[in-house]
């Protein structure tokens, strides 16, 4: 790997830490227990989008161990793992048939893959299927909250500077 | 155009099952929740608390003697009146879910609710991004 692909990628990373952080600090926007905006897939959408998969796992690979570091528990990183696993192969999959377009709804499919990953994990630490009936809550809260950032993704990726700065490295 | 129809589509699809599930769910637990009163670790007696529309009111009478009065109300029950010392089973006030049950120990006796049991505020908010 080339440095300056180090360098473009450590960025991203810390740009997605610094809004994992924040977001985790911030009261919750309903009082339901596991309903968050996700921002930091943002970063992960648009790395998948311009950069491609391989740098997308990455940098939500690392975001997901120093997000746990810095902000979490050894509970909250296996959620966070699970969530965002099959988050990144259902993006992944879905900007593959998509070509790259519709970066909204590329955007759902990862918030509900996050869902499923998570509840997965819940079902296997709780021992609980029962646990399984608070999927279509977050179902829910994953259409809105996907389609949310999926728009701020498109809105980054319009602005073009971001990209520009890439292609300068590159 | 067409793909975004097919993506909108898919979105309405995953809404309308996830409220279709919460729907279905809610009409599962209403008819799920059932107080099962234990004596001597047996039970004696079942009550299906959704199903009740008039309050009722029973006493449960053990061998040596001891009593504890239980009152049943749609979705909760309570012992309103008991022969033991301390009286905490009493204290303990109506319980309406399954998390803590009441128990008087010198006479023996639980009362726990079953079913409704994951409710989404029993929850712990432990998932993490």
């Amino acid at each position: 790997m080339k440095t300056k692909k180090i360098a473009v990628l450590a960025v991203f990373t810390a740009i997605a830490l610094t809004i994992f952080v924040i977001e985790a600090q911030l009261p919750p926007l309903v009082p339901i227990p596991g309903v968050k905006l996700g921002l930091a897939n943002v970063i992960t959408l648009f790395v998948l989008v311009t950069l491609g998969r391989r740098d997308a796992l990455i940098v939500t690979a690392l975001r997901v161990i120093l997000g746990s570091i810095f902000a979490g528990s050894v509970t909250s990183f296996m959620y966070s793992a699970a969530g965002a696993l099959v988050c990144f192969i259902c993006m992944s999959a879905a900007a593959y048939i998509l070509k790259n377009s519709m970066v909204w709804f590329i955007s759902v499919l990862g918030a509900a893959g996050h869902n499923i990953g998570q509840i997965t994990v819940a079902v296997i630490l709780t021992r609980t299927v029962q646990v399984v009936w608070y999927l279509p809550v977050l179902m829910i809260s994953a259409v809105i909250t996907g389609v949310f950032t999926g728009l701020v993704t498109q809105a980054v990726l319009k602005r073009g500077i971001i990209r520009k700065m890439i292609q300068e490295f590159d | 155009m067409k793909r975004e129809r097919i993506a909108v589509l898919i979105i309405a699809a995953i809404a309308a099952l996830s409220f279709a599930a919460i729907i279905l769910h809610g009409f599962l637990l209403s008819g799920a929740e059932t107080a099962v009163i234990y004596k001597n670790g047996e039970i004696v007696r079942e009550l299906d608390l959704s199903g009740i529309t008039e309050p009722v009111e029973f006493t449960i009478e053990g061998d040596n003697g001891e009593t504890n009065t239980v009152r049943a109300e749609r979705g909760r029950i309570r012992v309103t009146e008991a022969s033991c010392p301390d009286k905490i089973c009493v204290d303990r006030g109506w319980i309406d879910n399954g998390v803590i049950p009441i128990v008087c120990l010198p006479n023996k006796l639980t009362i726990e609710i079953r079913g409704g049991v994951d409710k989404a505020d029993q929850i712990d908010a432990v998932t993490g991004g």
